[in-house]
């Protein structure tokens, strides 16, 4: 064994070298899948913004999503579903105002459901 | 990250999504990844329809390979050497050639969603080297519904967490290149060390 490692590194020395490298980064990957697996299991909810609909955040935060329309004091959703930044606009008020009613409206809705 | 463009997808939807496979295909840096990652969690969240995202997805995709074999079927070996003379391009253009030339088809269908930064650049080589248009179009489309069913999928499966998706995403397919290079060289070297040892 040790004997051919010898002899691949003197007549193929790249090709050695591409083959640990191709090694190392595979167990790289390996392990930042390991970690972010970890991590994401812990870590399901992505920050409320603005380009956002309400369903995709109620999916998110698995909160029922016309409930966070109530609780925010949002439309119902009619037509094609909006973004909060659309809503704003419709509304005439900065993104920002609309995504901390939501913030708030997750917050209480998630008080509740855990006390 | 590119918000603006997310907020994109619920309301242009399919037209966008499509646009963006399309545009992708044709070297052009449109995130088709994210919002493909993006229109996956939209589906879950019931805003749109799965099916027809990766329909859309699929069809901008497959549609963008076609005018792309089509212009080097057409553009031919010239625009080929044009585009080459870029340095970065260049390097890509001459990995893109020794791959097609190797083995056509299975480097059509793994430059779709393993290497698909080659992928624009295989399609104006097969149509440059004249690679058979059905055996393109039949690998190429097998290469782009695992791309968008990937992405899709995977946008769907962890639904309202973009980040973890491609976070996830990018080390699986990060992964699976560097174990298919461990396999591959591994396999050249027990060959080369078995007729060395012939040889000795």
């Amino acid at each position: 064994m040790r004997g051919t490692v010898k002899r691949l590194w003197a007549n193929h020395p790249r090709l050695l070298l591409a083959f640990l490298l191709a090694s190392t980064l595979a167990m790289f990957f390996a392990g930042r899948l390991i970690v972010s697996a970890v991590y994401w299991a812990d870590h399901r909810q992505e920050a409320v913004q603005a380009w956002m609909t309400v369903g995709y955040i109620g999916r998110s935060w698995g909160l029922n999503p016309r409930e966070i329309d109530a609780a925010a004091g949002l439309p119902a959703p009619a037509g094609h579903p909006l973004t909060l930044d659309e809503i704003a606009r419709q509304r005439g008020v900065p993104v920002a105002d609309v995504v901390a009613q939501v913030e708030a409206a997750v917050a209480a809705l998630r008080q509740r459901a855990s006390p | 990250m590119t918000d603006w463009v997310l907020a994109l997808v619920p309301s242009y939807g399919l037209g966008l999504i499509a646009a963006t496979t399309f545009l992708s295909c044709l070297a052009l840096p449109f995130p088709a990844s994210v919002i493909m990652l993006a229109a996956g969690g939209f589906s879950a969240a019931g805003d749109l329809d799965l099916a027809q995202v990766v329909l859309a997805a699929l069809a901008g995709a497959v549609a963008g390979d076609q005018l792309g074999y089509a212009l080097g079927r057409w553009g031919g070996a010239r625009l080929v050497d044009r585009l080459a003379q870029s340095v970065k391009r260049g390097a890509l253009i001459a990995k893109a050639q020794a791959v097609m030339q190797a083995r056509g088809g299975v480097a059509v269908f793994l430059t779709r969603w393993l290497f698909s930064p080659l992928g624009p650049y295989v399609n104006l080589i097969a149509g440059a080297a004249r690679q058979g248009w059905l055996g393109f179009t039949l690998w190429a489309t097998a290469g782009e519904a695992v791309w968008c069913g990937l992405y899709v999928g995977m946008g769907r499966g962890f639904a309202g967490n973009l980040s973890a998706a491609s976070d996830l995403l990018g080390s699986i397919l990060g992964l699976v290149a560097s174990l298919a290079a461990v396999v591959l060289l591994g396999w050249a070297l027990v060959v080369l060390a078995r007729r060395d040892q012939g040889q000795g």
